[in-house]
């Protein structure tokens, strides 16, 4: 179910409905079948995966409570491990590696080609996963209590606010809050409304409007010259980040709605004024999931320069590599990786704040090229495009898109880019009500029914 | 609660205001001739001309009503028609589907009952979901009723779209298309050029479940009202025939009952001479088959 759907816009007031009306201990019943719902809309047979995740996780905690040597808990720990990455692998990798596999066959003269798996990758499957997992973990590192409930713990894995595309939650953040007694209080829901309109008019106002631009230029049957390529690129920063942190605010007003405060997972990113900063304003809850369960255990800092470069490549490239089964994820993850590491190298001085800004979101914006191309062929091709102009080509293809829409796309930008850090602070400052609340977030419902796209386009995280 | 219900009015409030004060401006602010609203976003670009001027004759008293696609109103001359059997109507309009067809027929009966209804049927009548027709016709100054027919709440583009015709100050139309007759059809003379591309061949039908219960509802409605009726299937070219129109022609023999389905194929009509595009009759080739059509007609 999307949340910009009919659908969610009469599923979300039932449950909120029934969730008040019914007794605190059995809002967990409630919540639960919300969630598989939810999830069910989408492929009800793949809430299977879920439920085989949720199983394993809660037995091995459970196992892990009763057990203290350190071997069979490490037995433990490999189990959950091996389950939730043997999903993923199977459902999300297993046809990443037979193509590579095949092409390897091809070179040799090999006849022989694997055949793919025909399984459907399921949705937010990344997500869910590497909640459950970081459960795990902490229990095994004794910095999380196990959950003796199977219920709350199902909900904990499942809870649909941020199923299918995060923020991935920690069990000592979710579990207890899920548990608390709550009752409807209004600065909840004002919050929650807040964070919902404001997330709805970034996913459907600026993120799906841009993203039409940039489908005809990415994915279009001619080769774009280099001044589109530069502009789609532009137009995909401001899409991903308004759909990904669109539907990241409609998780966290969701969930406040019910009492639940989710985590940041965005703090205005484009205005670092370096890599290392970005990282701490993007996707927050998947670069402190590395931090935490990756690149400290792999030693984090404390061990001799070179392995500690390699901890940092390693951690990116991992983390390109869950974004998708794709070189492109992972060439985008390197170049983070090789941004991050050049800074700390390199300590260029950068004079003026507006100049250190400008010159990380170009750097940013170089490796969504990659992220964004279909593959690895049409990101090289894109990038040799951008030396060459080809104002013509450019024309015509504005000319074909609707010059007058492309100048309204422009200016959505522009605007957007002005009022994001206001709107974000807005939400940040959490000082109740406003005098202009009402003007503000009403003239956002307003923009959004006049030029959102309706046409209900999934979530780009979603397939993640 | 009082402050989240302060918060929910004004925002509201302000929505709402906001909404219609944005509205009536984009709608009569134009930039090149055109409304500004008509610039922001790709859906309202169906807003042609020949609707525009064709919803004006709904309330004539013709003889023949034509209803269908651009295949219909390209293909399907209405002067030729009046010439042969009497007064004709064509409200054939962009990506008409059966639904949308049922509702024109429902708001020209309130003026008027024909001695024939034609009923052009293609693949699109039972694919396509009705969106581009009813964002076409809703720009177009449809009625109250015809717009509430028409699902003018369940999709807030169709609102959008209804809104904007019903504030702007002048009642004209922004889009002319070449070629277009006072009774609704629109022909054109060129013809389609020896190396021309077609596009690849569709060879599966997809008929919507929401199509298929309009066609049978319009079957009833049609035979109930004692209307004459006749579907029609009008000619392609041979290279764009794909499996889907054969399957589409089985499908309506199949639910028809006793209606007539003529099929209007025929080796008189080539695709050099009588077609403009990949599917379109041109002036010509609509002449030709309208002729048919009225000897058919006439015949029974």
């Amino acid at each position: 179910m999307l949340f910009n759907s009919i659908e969610f816009l009469i599923f979300l007031p039932i449950v909120f409905l029934l969730h008040y009306l019914l007794p605190h201990k059995l809002r967990w019943i409630l919540l639960l079948a919300a969630s598989y719902i939810f999830y069910m809309a989408w492929e009800w047979k793949y809430i299977s995966l879920i439920l085989v995740s949720t199983l394993i996780d809660y037995s091995v905690a459970r196992k892990m409570e009763s057990e203290s040597r350190s071997g069979p808990r490490k037995l433990l720990l490999l189990i959950s491990m091996i389950t939730n990455l043997g999903i993923l692998v199977i459902f999300k990798y297993a046809n990443f590696f037979i193509d590579n596999v095949n092409l390897v066959f091809e070179n040799v003269g090999m006849n022989y080609l694997i055949p793919y798996t025909g399984l459907l990758l399921p949705m937010g499957i990344s997500f869910y996963t590497f909640q459950t997992m970081a459960y795990t973990i902490d229990v095994y590192r004794g910095q999380a209590k196990v959950e003796r409930h199977f219920g709350y713990f199902a909900l904990y894995v499942s809870y649909f606010p941020q199923l299918v595309a995060g923020p991935i939650e920690r069990a000592q953040n979710l579990i207890d809050q899920l548990k608390a007694k709550t009752s409807i209080r209004s600065e909840n829901l004002i919050l929650g409304s807040k964070m919902m309109i404001w997330g709805l008019f970034k996913k459907m106002v600026v993120a799906d409007r841009l993203g039409a631009f940039v489908t005809g230029v990415y994915d279009g049957p001619h080769d774009p010259s280099g001044i589109l390529v530069i502009v789609a690129t532009l137009f995909f920063a401001l899409q991903i980040y308004c759909d990904f942190s669109g539907y990241s605010d409609i998780a966290i007003g969701v969930a406040r709605i019910f009492g639940v405060r989710l985590m940041d997972n965005f703090r205005t990113p484009y205005l670092s004024k370096n890599i290392s900063e970005f990282w701490s304003r993007w996707h927050i809850s998947l670069s402190t999931w590395f931090r935490d369960y990756l690149y400290i255990p792999l030693g984090g800092n404390r061990v001799n320069k070179s392995r500690w470069l390699m901890n940092i490549m390693l951690v990116f490239l991992i983390s390109g590599f869950w974004h998708g089964a794709n070189w492109t994820f992972i060439v985008w993850g390197g170049l983070h990786g090789a941004y991050l590491l050049s800074e700390r190298f390199l300590k260029l001085k950068i004079p003026l704040l507006s100049i250190q800004r400008s010159f990380t979101f170009l750097l940013v914006c170089l490796a969504w090229l990659f992220f964004r191309a279909a593959d690895i062929g049409t990101a090289g091709d894109l990038l040799a495009e951008i030396s060459n102009p080809g104002v013509q080509n450019a024309s015509y293809f504005i000319k074909a898109f609707g010059v007058s829409q492309f100048a309204f796309l422009s200016l959505i930008g522009i605007l957007f880019m002005f009022f994001d850090p206001l709107i974000d602070k807005r939400h940040k400052s959490e000082a109740g009500l406003k005098k202009s609340d009402g003007l503000v977030y009403g003239a956002m419902v307003a923009m959004t029914l006049l030029f959102g796209n309706f046409g209900e386009v999934s979530f780009i995280y979603f397939q993640f | 609660m009082r402050s989240f219900y302060i918060f929910a009015l004004s925002v509201v409030t302000s929505c709402v205001v906001l909404y219609l004060i944005a509205m009536w401006s984009l709608s009569n602010i134009h930039f090149k001739g055109l409304p500004l609203i008509y610039r922001t976003n790709s859906f309202y670009q169906w807003q042609g001309g020949d609707t525009y001027h064709k919803l004006k004759l709904l309330e004539e008293n013709p003889k023949v009503l034509v209803l269908g696609s651009s295949k219909a109103y390209r293909g399907i001359d209405c002067n030729v028609l009046s010439e042969q059997v009497g007064a004709t109507l064509n409200l054939g309009t962009t990506a008409q589907n059966v639904c949308v067809s049922f509702s024109l027929l429902k708001e020209h009966l309130r003026f008027s009952k024909p001695d024939l209804l034609v009923i052009e049927i293609s693949p699109i009548s039972f694919e396509s979901d009705g969106f581009e027709s009813r964002v076409n016709l809703l720009a177009n100054g449809v009625s109250m009723n015809l717009a509430q027919d028409l699902g003018i709440f369940k999709d807030i583009r169709y609102t959008n779209v209804f809104l904007s015709q019903k504030f702007k100050l002048s009642d004209e139309s922004f889009y002319e298309k070449d070629g277009y007759q006072n009774c609704g059809s629109v022909l054109s003379d060129s013809s389609l050029p020896a190396e021309f591309a077609f596009p690849e061949l569709d060879n599966e039908f997809l008929p919507g479940e929401e199509q298929k219960g309009c066609f049978s509802e319009l079957v009833d409605f049609v035979q109930s009202e004692g209307i004459n009726t006749i579907f029609i299937n009008l000619p392609v070219p041979e290279e764009s025939k794909g499996a889907d129109i054969i399957e589409c022609s089985s499908y309506v023999h199949s639910c028809k009952r006793d209606i007539p389905y003529l099929e209007l194929d025929d080796a008189e009509i080539n695709t050099t001479e009588h077609f403009y595009d990949h599917i379109h009759l041109n002036a010509k080739g609509a002449k030709a088959v309208s002729l048919k059509l009225a000897k058919s007609v006439l015949k029974k």
